[in-house]
């Protein structure tokens, strides 16, 4: 549903453009203006046109367009047919347009306009246009009713705690979950357009007292030099508008919960939603929130800060470990003790490949699978389990293919991989960047690579904040989100470098503590 | 553009990583045995003194580095020779510090592999990080900091077993020539090298205490300098030290707990990586900031492109082989002096009579 819904609207705006830039301006006759929007929807059938006449005075006419699928039937037949055909207003030819507005339909939202480009935003949008005989402006009226997926848990930021509403498709559904948890006049929702063609609705959100201005004067002066056909994702803005463009980390963060956006929020960061996607935009990203999860905030501190240390310490792990299986198995064998070496030694006898290009081609495998995991429809996803897991793992060890030390570093490097979702991409490119270099220099290689991962990751900025926190010096409030998560009573600032108002917890509560 | 800008912290941390990045692998072969660690001590309190001269030097001409120095006080000719010198010096400490990490991996790690393959690796890695600029370098200088000191006190804590107290008897064997060498030898390298940081000079900012900047880092890398010689002379015994090329790679070699702490002797490497970078990229840093100014070039990258080639060519033309590179360090404390002491010192006296002159008017 939500599909056919863009295309045609894509469609129908393409084939508009094709032909002029619609310079005609609407015109007082009906039937000429009736006759201009047939040849702008030209070849599009869903464009429903319905005249009207009032019967009290049949020298009132009317004319309602709607594109059909996008609208609520009931609303046109009672809140803007009916009144129009028993209205008993007295109405003029020519100057009867305010009246309308104030006494005849029953709509809520309701706009003058005299563009015929606004006029078709409108209609593919689902809102009803109100031609009247007479004059030279059309009412726009809000009539959407469509088709939309229900709030639901977002399949990939589930959580055992705490809310389990999720963004949907509909840009005022989301808003509306936002506005619900943060009653106040602070947030600011302003809207935007984006893309000649798709005319995609975005809005951007910040809490006015708490967000930076200059990071918010700066995402205004990317989005205005945005200039694409179609925006249908969060993401064709995210790679618009980011730092540093070829990195292969985020510089800007994503969600698709509200409690996590108003917490956003609430640090000083802004939201940009885009109409047709559940995914809504953070900024600035710092590098620590990949390892965040709104999950941390809703249990006991002392857990949350054992499963982001683990995060942190699994995104390294993933990245090191088939790299230091080389060093240790083709460079520096004497780090390992005597009974572990002649296990591994043992191992690998017999085995074809050097242990370089067997890491290499089993971490490849692993991609592979893990791709065709993600693409292949759920019911055979049985059979990619057994090939993978037995045919792969089991028989290419048993049938001396591979060494049955590497199956384990291939296991550990995709398991602590799988812990960090939201730097899953770059991993793999930083993962063989450090392969490459172990092999050829050993221990130099690695540690060159990791100084290079390191100064590139040092470089990062989102926004013309640095990513990685500045490091001058170790404070309390610094470092209690990041590598643990402080207790909530002891979490009295905001993160420094996203705003300068700071407080947020009015002072420290001793409460119940002591 | 806004200038960069470097914490305290971090500008400490530069010296101190600078002070003990290369000398931790190198050891200290001063000459005087049983009693390095005196001269140790002595040499770095004349380090001390020195350094008060570079940061009486900062303070004078604040927000400037040694080459805006040189030239608001001696005008534009000598203050362009003096740039080309100090220019000179920061590449050829770089080619020395890349010759010697080249000549260190090829003798322990990597027999096979072509010395010049080993530079150029280093040299892109080093380019990255100084183009990355000033910040991110001084960033990264603490969680290396951090990561050396952290092997550093591992090292020790586990070589506990195989320390011998003894060793360091009888204290103060040598003459006082033997002594006097010796201090020479290590005030020289590595703590009269800091002069290089002058060149960073710019980027502290103005409210931070200089003085402070340079004596904790003076002190702080004395200390870590006097653990690590004291660890090796505990685990080796000095004539096993004075045999032995690299006497804390050999020293981790032989600390060990049970099976499992065996043979960290790459985690010495690691060290030696670590602090050989860092080291090699302020240099090149300097470097490039000098013939900038020297030339009056405005390009970064391509400046930092010919200067890497540079001191690719000067590592690699410097020495026939390994035993030049250790002739050479024996005459390199009079090489170095120059432009350790008398080029700093002589700018200072101008700075001086330039502000007295500027305060009576």
């Amino acid at each position: 549903m939500w599909i056919i819904f863009l295309m045609g609207e894509d469609f129908m705006i393409k084939s508009s453009l094709k032909e002029n830039k619609i310079t005609t301006l609407l015109s007082e006759s009906l039937e000429k203006n009736i006759a201009t929007l047939k040849d702008i929807f030209i070849d599009d059938d869903t464009i429903a046109i319905r005249f009207i006449t009032n019967c009290h005075n049949t020298m009132l006419k009317y004319c309602i367009v709607h594109n059909d699928g996008l609208i609520n039937a009931s609303i046109i037949n009672e809140n803007i047919i009916k009144p129009l055909m028993l209205s008993k207003v007295e109405l003029s030819r020519g100057q009867q347009i305010d009246i309308l507005i104030h006494q005849v339909v029953l709509i809520n939202q309701v706009k003058k306009t005299k563009e015929w480009q606004e006029i078709i935003e409108a209609v593919t949008y689902g809102d009803t246009i109100l031609f009247i005989d007479g004059e030279s402006e059309v009412l726009i009226l809000n009539s959407k009713g469509f088709n939309i997926r229900a709030i639901a848990e977002p399949d990939n930021e589930k959580v055992i705690n705490g809310p389990r509403e999720g963004f949907g498709e509909a840009l005022m559904m989301n808003l509306s979950m936002i506005r619900r948890r943060l009653r106040n006049n602070e947030l600011k929702i302003k809207f935007r357009s984006f893309g000649k063609r798709t005319h995609t609705q975005a809005c951007i959100c910040y809490i006015d007292s708490i967000v930076n201005k200059n990071v918010l004067e700066e995402l205004y002066r990317r989005l205005d030099t945005i200039d694409i056909d179609g925006v249908l994702d969060t993401n064709y803005i995210t790679e618009l508008i980011r730092d540093s463009r070829f990195s292969p980390f985020r510089a800007t963060g994503y969600t698709e919960r509200p409690d996590v956006v108003v917490g956003k929020l609430l640090e000083g960061r802004i939201i940009l939603l885009v109409d047709g996607s559940p995914v809504a935009l953070t900024l600035p990203y710092l590098f620590i929130e990949n390892f965040q999860s709104n999950e941390d905030y809703y249990m006991n501190f002392y857990y949350s800060s054992l499963a982001r240390f683990l995060r942190i310490f699994s995104f390294i792990l993933s990245i090191t470990v088939p790299s230091l299986y080389i060093i240790i198995v083709a460079f520096n064998q004497e780090i390992v003790p005597t009974t572990l070496l002649t296990n591994l030694v043992r191992e690998r006898m017999g085995v074809p490949l050097p242990a370089v290009l067997e890491v290499f081609v089993m971490l490849i495998l692993f991609d592979i699978l893990k791709e065709a995991g993600i693409r292949v429809p759920s019911g055979i996803g049985h059979a990619l389990s057994l090939v993978g897991g037995l045919v792969i793992g089991q028989a290419a060890v048993s049938a001396k293919l591979v060494a049955a030390p590497m199956i384990i570093v291939v296991a550990v490097t995709a398991i602590t991989g799988m812990l960090v979702p939201r730097v899953d991409a770059s991993v793999i490119y930083l993962r063989l960047l450090l392969l490459i270099l172990s092999a050829t220099f050993g221990i130099l290689g690695f540690i060159s690579g990791s100084l290079i991962i390191m100064t590139h990751l040092l470089n990062l900025h989102s926004f013309g904040i640095p990513q990685l926190t500045p490091m001058e010096e170790l404070k309390y409030q610094e470092v209690k989100d990041t590598f643990v998560r402080g207790p909530w009573w002891k979490m009295l600032n905001r993160p420094e470098v996203l705003t300068k108002n700071k407080t947020r917890l009015g002072s420290e509560d001793r409460g119940d503590c002591d | 553009m806004q200038k960069e800008m470097i914490s305290m912290w971090q500008a400490i941390s530069i010296i101190v990583l600078f002070l003990f990045g290369s000398t931790a692998v190198m050891g200290m072969n001063s000459g005087a045995g049983h009693d390095s660690w005196i001269a140790l001590i002595v040499a770095s309190l004349f380090g001390g003194v020195l350094v008060l001269v570079y940061a009486r030097l900062i303070r004078l001409l604040p927000g400037m580095d040694f080459y805006d120095m040189a030239q608001t006080v001696f005008g534009k000719i000598i203050g362009k020779i003096i740039i080309a010198l100090m220019a000179w010096y920061a590449i050829q400490l770089s080619a020395l510090v890349l010759r010697s990490f080249s000549e260190f991996i090829q003798i322990v790690s990597l027999m096979e592999t072509p010395q010049l393959v080993v530079m150029v690796t280093m040299l892109l890695v080093t380019g990255y990080m100084v183009f990355s600029g000033i910040e991110t370098l001084a960033k990264w200088v603490m969680i290396a900091l951090a990561l050396t000191l952290g092997i550093v006190l591992f090292t020790m804590i586990i070589s506990i077993r195989q320390s011998d107290f003894s060793n360091i008897f009888p204290i103060l064997e040598h003459d006082f020539s033997t002594m006097g060498k010796a201090t020479l030898n290590l005030f020289v390298f590595p703590f009269a090298e800091t002069v290089i940081f002058l060149t960073l000079a710019d980027s502290i900012k103005k409210s931070d205490n200089v003085y402070k900047i340079y004596l904790s880092g003076i002190f702080i890398g004395g200390v870590v300098l006097l653990m690590l010689f004291l660890r090796n002379v505990l685990i080796l015994d000095v004539p096993m030290q004075n045999e032995i090329y690299f006497p804390s790679y050999a020293a981790a070699r032989v600390a060990s707990i049970g099976e499992i702490f065996a043979r960290i002797e790459m985690s010495i490497f690691a060290n030696f990586v670590l602090g050989c970078i860092a080291k090699l990229s302020i240099c090149i840093l300097a470097a490039v900031k000098g013939v900038k100014k020297l030339f009056g070039i405005k390009k970064n990258g391509r400046t930092l492109f010919f200067i890497s080639l540079l001191i690719l060519v000067v590592s690699k033309v410097q020495f026939e082989n390994v035993m030049e590179l250790i002739t050479f360090s024996e005459i390199y404390p009079y090489y170095a002096m120059p432009f350790q002491i008398a080029i700093p010192i002589l700018v200072w006296i101008g700075a001086e009579i330039k502000m007295r002159k500027k305060s009576r008017k």
